[in-house]
């Protein structure tokens, strides 16, 4: 007889952009367990933010980090066994299955189970036996060098020739064209992960990934391929497809029947191109994040780990459906600061409840506004039109929302939840073009208002403002003289740097276009140095030729000027606000970032009640006349206590949903100032903070398609 | 066309015999979709959507295309799909006999039909 109510332990919840499988396994086993469950997410830092989504798990606790040793983590884990029996442990990071297939024996004799390989498994799958292992077992694979001294890099990568893909021992991988790269990537991955790097050829060809659980016996008990179908900036396939290739089958089931394996294991291949061979370039030795796609596809392969688990034995799983797809997105949240607390101080907590489902069109009259709104994508960077499409959609003025996407993998034009209606527009450059898609979004599914959201359609939307309000679209938007005014370029001038601004100031800034220009940068404002990029891109150098190399990245990204700047100390703060016609605030929110991705933006952060820095910031949105929806960006000085502007966005920022989550939905300000109507006043709440995490959703393949061909997709009534 | 210009495209008389011959064998047999292509249809029926179930290659349908498809899923010869486009677009038959084929020839080169005698 099985256990009434199990208790499942996961790990794996951290990551922010580059998710760790913990949620996405938390998930499945949520969807697909037949009956009560509960689920423990255990976390090596409370900002694990994977584990704070509504109805993801039942309990957070912290436990100690792996260096502390087996001893030390044994001894966590009977704590939270004494107080919350688990019946069960599933270890979802690389770097702890070793850990607890060695602390198995002593946690199975404690009452907890798991299901995983010995070592001597776990050793021959390591990144550095790759070679070994496909040799040894006739295995196709590129050829790979594990180069253990940082100081042989070049060498062996000049030996495999370029291009090549550097990768850490254990996570992490780019693609590199020439030795410079390669050392510079080297150094990076070895000082993330140690023990040297790979240097792997590339292989060009189609990416497929094979999911696979393996019973007590190493016999396969269930099996689910995917080929990547969407591949972000980091190489992680971001949207994938189920798909059932015999070859592709018989390779995977091939290969296990060497290993010996137990428990969750992932195989990384390449099917080259032109051959068709498949080669194995990673195997890994738990779930890949993609993991959730094998409920959608009718085989969850950890409800079937789970039940392999707690009661061995189980008949071989079904097939999975082919055509299955998911999209990788984001869940955004508000989270009570003193249940984020409770978790540091107590190390353990009961996150939330079940998850509130968002508002949608079905609730409203459909008589409401209806709000278009651009940037809808978290493929490679989360765009700001997610969270503004999250903010409108709780407001009970907004009667549709629609989303305006570049294409089928704009991650945002699947999320049903956020969008009655998705439409495709091109390039906004061609303004005749992006009227006329609007006019035709307006005929097809009505539209009062338009929120542009990336930084580059600015322009273009202020160039067509005037003819979008003549047939019934409304803009809330800055002149084009405001617009040039807090570009990167004009605001760090001299004059704008020489102004008292009250609560911040605009920092020293050095124009450079030449290399010589870097060094006299350099000479005049000392290291650290911050190299900015015309449009985007900060980057610091702690010496001269740190400064040259940022320069010369920057020049070959085609910018011909930028910025340096010198160095602040000290915790980031942003402003959203939103400006009415008459450049006054109808609203504004300052937070502190507390936790941010690889490439600097907000994941993590808290409301904070910095009235100074928002009457100035006001004072100088009027001095500059802006209009419409704005982010500012700063650094408290950790010693002068002073903010420094380090940018103005002219579009709301990427976490904007928390505003409306505290009370202040400056999205439906900027509409409702669009439409000249009042903005209604509002009561914030405090002691929430903004938390975000990715979040897989199931899309049918043929999304992807119909989307891509007719223009659109309608997720609500027409 | 010049002898040595057939010659050199594989289009002399012996060229020509042997495609002719194929051809003629194309057209007789019957096609029928292979296990791993799908057909999905649209909420309204009239088109929809083929996916390689080896691949999850994605093939958009027109209502042409998709009724070619469901005739082959039952299994079609060359002949039957020509007089199918010439009933629907008022083709000519020697027009839609040879898009029949090129649509067919594509399907197997994507492994998506088989032949059947």
């Amino acid at each position: 007889m099985g256990i009434a109510k199990p208790s499942v332990a996961l790990t794996g919840f951290s990551g922010l952009d580059n998710p760790e499988p913990g949620k996405p396994v938390a998930r499945a086993i949520r969807l697909g367990w037949p009956g009560p469950l509960s689920i423990h997410a255990l976390n090596y830092e409370a900002w694990s933010t994977g584990a704070w989504g509504e109805g993801t798990v039942d309990a957070a606790h912290l436990i100690p980090p792996l260096l502390a040793g087996d001893e030390v983590a044994f001894a966590r884990i009977m704590e939270i066994h004494r107080d919350q029996p688990l019946a069960a442990l599933i270890p979802c990071l690389d770097l702890e299955v070793p850990v607890f297939s060695r602390l198995a024996p002593r946690l199975r004799d404690a009452g907890i189970k798991t299901l995983l390989a010995g070592s001597e498994q776990i050793q021959s799958i390591r990144k550095t036996a790759l070679p070994q292992l496909c040799y040894r077992h006739g295995i196709a694979a590129p050829r790979t060098v594990h180069v253990e001294d940082l100081g042989d890099v070049a060498y062996q990568a000049d030996q495999l020739g370029y291009p090549l893909i550097v990768k850490g021992t254990v996570a992490g991988a780019r693609k590199v064209e020439n030795a410079e790269q390669a050392v510079i990537e080297a150094t990076r991955l070895h000082l993330r992960w140690g023990g040297g790097v790979l240097l792997q050829q590339p292989v060009a060809g189609d990416e497929y990934v094979v999911a696979m659980v393996a019973r007590g016996d190493g016999s396969c008990l269930g099996r689910v391929a995917v080929r990547k179908l969407g591949v972000n900036h980091r190489g992680k396939g971001v949207i994938g497809a189920v798909v059932c290739d015999p070859d592709l089958d018989r390779e995977a089931e091939r290969i296990l029947a060497h290993l010996n394996w137990r428990g969750p294991l992932e195989l990384e291949f390449i099917r080259a191109h032109g051959t068709g061979r498949l080669n194995l370039i990673e195997v890994n030795c738990r779930f890949p994040s993609w993991i959730l796609l094998s409920h959608w596809a009718r085989c969850n392969l950890p409800v079937a780990l789970l039940q392999e688990i707690l009661k061995p034995g189980r008949r071989r799983m079904r097939k999975p459906r082919a055509g299955a797809a998911f999209v990788r997105d984001i869940y955004e949240t508000a989270v009570p600061v003193t249940k984020l607390t409770q978790l540091e101080r107590l190390k353990q907590v009961r996150p939330a409840g079940s998850r509130q489902r968002s508002p949608t069109s079905a609730k409203r009259s459909g008589r409401g506004v209806k709000v278009a709104i651009t940037g809808i994508s978290a493929f490679d960077v989360v765009m700001p039109g997610l969270g503004v499409a999250r903010a409108l959609r709780g407001a009970a003025a907004i009667g549709k929302v629609i989303g305006l996407g570049y294409g089928p993998f704009d991650t945002g034009i699947h999320r049903r939840d956020l969008f009655d209606h998705v439409f495709q527009i091109g390039d906004p450059a061609d303004h005749d073009r992006l009227v006329t898609t609007l006019l035709e979004a307006k005929a097809a599914a009505g539209l009062d208002v338009v929120v542009p959201c990336l930084d580059l359609e600015i322009e273009h939307f202020v160039a067509v403002a005037p003819r979008l309000a003549a047939r019934g679209i409304r803009t809330l938007l800055p002149s084009r003289e405001a617009l040039r005014v807090t570009r990167k370029t004009h605001l760090f001038n001299g004059a704008m740097t020489r102004k008292d601004w009250g609560a911040f100031e605009i920092p020293p800034t050095v124009k450079v276009w030449t290399l010589q220009g870097v060094d006299r940068s350099a000479r005049s404002l000392g290291f650290p140095l911050v190299i900015k990029g015309p449009v985007s891109g900060a980057v610091a150098a702690n010496s001269l030729q740190d400064a040259r190399t940022v320069w010369l990245s920057l020049k070959e990204q085609g910018c011909s000027e930028g910025l340096a700047q010198s160095f602040v100390r000290g915790d980031e703060f942003a402003v959203a606000a939103v400006c009415d016609r008459q450049h006054r605030l109808t609203g504004a929110v300052a937070i502190k970032k507390l936790v941010r991705c690889e490439r600097g933006n907000t994941w993590g952060a808290v409301r904070v009640d910095e009235q100074d820095l928002v009457e100035s910031l006001a004072t100088f949105l009027k001095a500059i006349r802006w209009t419409g929806p704005m982010e500012a960006e700063f650094i408290r000085d950790s010693v002068t206590e002073k903010f420094v502007l380090l940018e103005i966005n002219g579009r709301f920022p990427a976490w904007i949903s928390y505003c409306a989550d505290i009370g202040a939905n400056l999205p439906l300000h900027a509409v409702l100032t669009a439409l000249g109507r009042p903005v209604p006043s509002e009561t914030t709440a405090r002691g929430l903070m903004f938390m975000r995490s990715c979040e897989e959703l199931p899309v049918e393949a043929s999304a992807f398609a119909t989307f891509a061909t007719k223009g659109g997709l309608a997720h609500g009534r027409q | 066309m010049s002898a040595r210009r057939r010659k050199q495209s594989g289009a002399g008389s012996s060229g020509v015999a042997s495609r002719d011959r194929a051809t003629s064998a194309e057209s007789s047999i019957a096609w029928r979709l292979t296990s791993r292509a799908r057909l999905e249809a649209d909420p309204g029926g009239a088109n929809g959507f083929l996916l390689d179930t080896y691949s999850a290659a994605m093939c958009v349908c027109n209502d042409t295309a998709w009724t070619l498809l469901r005739m082959l899923k039952r299994g079609a010869s060359v002949e039957r799909l020509a007089r199918e486009l010439v009933a629907r677009h008022d083709a000519k038959r020697g027009v839609a006999r040879s898009d029949a084929l090129g649509f067919v020839r594509r399907l197997r080169r994507m492994g998506l039909v088989d032949g059947h005698r």
